[in-house]
């Protein structure tokens, strides 16, 4: 895949809190028309990052360009503004006025004239899927639905990159999922979303990029199979999978060590208390195994099984495994 | 979902506001006050307590007070004035209580809201926030001042008026809910709690309501022995606080019953009231002027730091200018004994 061209950089990037620095020389590129993750425990520096590349915080060093032009300094905040789509953490609402009066007055601070003020009021409400709630005081919708209008506010001038502070707080599973299909969304559209979080398996199914945060400072960037790899060079590229085995199945370790292209995988689930698993025993033979190629080499690995006469209870392909890159990153830049 | 109709629409050629579109703090303040029925329980019982004052006012002088001899009857020996002066004084202290509530959560109960970023992120100035908030606060005071107008005219109909006192009396109070309301507004942009906002701005208004006052009654009573420095000091005082504007443009009236008749014996002359009123206008709303670009200086976070000493020596600028325009004649003016 050819290098996409970088829609923010950071050179140095560093804000001081009185004697703290919450951030302290961030060197960040976020390639666009991608969705960005960025990960970090409590006080990692995400949110001041989010608020630099902003326009909210002035750097107390450093530089950042957006879209290829220089974006710190009061003198290009309008164009960064243009820019930009921000949604902050726990960002409230105005809850006394209507849902398209919401997305209206958002409109007019951006300057929108009054002709395409409407169709962009009403095409939001519709991406949003609140065309039937536009009436309606904003008081009287449910979270995920404020956060979504919350979401489409930062769209009304249509930016071409977004900035989400953890989006997904306080949300139900249901308005997580559909708060990741609108990311999704917005990236078909061109959108560059760089989004802040600490529950990682949220990042882990939207992100096509990671920049991993601790202590003010990017500890590790990129696409997450490149760090898993970075993390544990031994480990070979590929898929995570879970496999649940109905016994007798001592013979598919041994089968599933033999497939061209599958590995075992050393830290997968055991049986209860550390012990071997029984054969003579009624449950499940549970292991994790990684898988190179696409949906052909995972045909093959259940083709084999089967062949074996090996009863496949569950297949589970695990798309990402950040929290492991995340603890094992950060537990070495701790050790360090 | 949909995008289709999200991508359609082109975006913005520039972020300024377009031509004849009103601004959108204010538009956004005035649907919530508006909307709100707090808004419209204000609005009655002011009206039911000014039309009361007026009322017990007529009711008294006309069924002997002015045989008692107490001083309102003094002020021409018509009601008119009086009753007026009763008007106004129930809009002036309402404006007094009113206007600072009306903006002391204009940028801290954003803050409280957690919209205040969603603001900032927008290209809108501080300065445009600003007049959004106040103007929402100004309009919501004008419909106040304005509703009342009707019992203010039957004033009229008693004699001893006409249509340019009842132009100063509302210059006059308009100009003191000005100047609260930017009190208000500053408070709330300097304190990032409505409550906290709440304790500074009326503990502001009430010293600038009385402080001046006090300060006048002391020099009086102690004497300052440059009589330069005496007549700066009182000339600045005596128009700094909205009472006094709302006294001499209430031509005395009711003011009198309080203050005692007389208390602004010197001012009978139009010309000495006038220039009396219009310097206390103007220093009033350049305090608030003051007031106000400095609360807009402190709304973007990029100027907090910096904009912070601008705000204060323009404020102070507003002062000593003032100072240096003070007219000679202050002192007989205000009977503070003159000569």
């Amino acid at each position: 895949m050819a290098e996409r061209e970088p829609a923010i950089v950071t050179r140095g990037l560093a804000r001081r809190y009185g004697e703290r620095w919450a951030l302290a020389g961030l060197d960040l590129s976020v390639p666009r028309g991608l969705i960005y993750g960025l990960v970090g425990p409590n006080g990692a520096g995400k949110t001041t990052t989010l608020r630099l590349l902003a326009g909210l915080l002035e750097p107390s060093a450093g530089e950042a360009w957006i879209l290829g032009q220089p974006a710190t300094g009061p003198r290009h905040l309008d164009r960064l503004r243009q820019a930009i789509g921000y949604m902050p953490d726990f960002s409230g609402v105005y809850e006394d006025m209507r849902a398209w009066e919401y997305l209206d007055f958002y409109a007019r601070c951006h300057g929108l004239p009054r002709s395409l003020r409407r169709r962009r009021v009403a095409g939001l409400l519709d991406l949003i899927g609140l065309s039937d709630r536009a009436q309606d005081e904003v008081g009287s919708l449910s979270r995920g639905m404020q956060q979504r209008l919350c979401l489409a506010h930062a769209l009304v001038h249509d930016p071409a990159i977004l900035l989400l502070d953890e989006p997904a707080a306080g949300l139900d599973p249901r308005a997580r999922r559909e708060l990741r299909a609108l990311l999704r969304e917005l990236r078909a559209m061109g959108k560059t979303i760089v989004v802040s979080s600490h529950v990682l398996s949220e990042l882990a199914e939207v992100c096509d990029q990671v920049g991993i945060m601790e202590r003010g400072r990017l500890v590790a960037g990129g696409a997450l199979d490149a760090l898993e790899r970075d993390l544990d060079p031994e480990r070979s590229a590929g898929q995570r999978v879970l496999l649940e085995l109905l016994p007798p199945a001592e013979a598919a370790q041994a089968l599933l060590a033999g497939l061209p292209g599958v590995s075992l995988e050393p830290d997968g689930p055991a049986a209860p208390d550390g012990a071997a698993h029984d054969p003579e025993a009624a449950e499940p033979l549970r292991i994790a195994i990684r898988v190179e190629g696409g949906a052909e080499a995972h045909a093959a690995v259940i083709d084999a099984l089967v062949a074996a006469g090996i009863r496949v209870a569950a297949y589970q392909r695990q798309e990402r495994d950040l929290e492991r890159v995340f603890l094992g990153l950060t537990r070495a830049e701790v050790e360090g | 979902m949909s995008r289709a109709a999200y991508e359609a629409t082109p975006p913005p050629a520039s972020a300024r506001r377009p031509r004849g579109e009103l601004n959108p703090v204010l538009l956004r303040e005035l649907r919530a006050r508006f909307r709100s029925a707090r808004a419209f329980s204000v609005l009655t019982t002011f009206l039911l307590f000014a039309s009361g004052l007026a009322w017990a006012v007529y009711a008294r002088e006309a069924g002997g007070g002015a045989a008692s001899g107490l001083p309102g009857a003094a002020v021409g020996g018509e009601i008119g004035p009086v009753v007026f002066g009763a008007v106004l004084l129930a809009e002036l202290l309402t404006l007094l209580l009113v206007a600072p509530g009306l903006t002391m959560a204009a940028i801290s109960g954003e803050i409280e809201r957690r919209t205040y970023e969603l603001l900032l992120a927008t290209p809108l100035s501080g300065w445009t926030i600003v007049r959004g908030k106040l103007g929402a606060a100004m309009a919501y005071l004008l419909l106040l001042a304005s509703s009342v107008l009707p019992v203010a005219s039957l004033a009229f109909v008693l004699g001893g008026l006409g249509p340019l006192d009842l132009l100063r009396g509302q210059a006059a109070v308009l100009v003191a809910g000005l100047l609260m309301a930017s009190l208000g507004l500053a408070a709330s942009a300097l304190l990032q709690r409505t409550e906290r906002a709440a304790i500074l701005a009326y503990l502001g208004a009430a010293a600038l309501c009385l402080g001046p006052l006090v300060a006048l009654w002391l020099i009086d009573a102690l004497g300052l022995p440059d009589p330069l420095l005496r007549r700066l000091a009182v000339g600045v005082l005596s128009r700094s606080t909205p009472l006094l504007s709302a006294m001499v443009a209430g031509r005395e009236g009711i003011f009198g019953l309080i203050y005692g008749a007389g208390a602004l014996r010197g001012l009978d002359a139009d010309a000495g009231v006038d220039a009396f009123l219009l310097q206390s206008l103007a220093l009033q709303t350049g305090l608030a002027a003051a007031l106000c670009a400095w609360a807009a200086g402190r709304v973007r976070p990029s100027g907090r730091e910096r904009r912070w000493g601008i705000g204060l020596a323009g404020l102070l600028l507003v002062w000593l200018v003032w100072l240096l325009a003070v007219p000679v004649d202050w002192r007989l003016a205000l009977g503070l004994g003159g000569g």
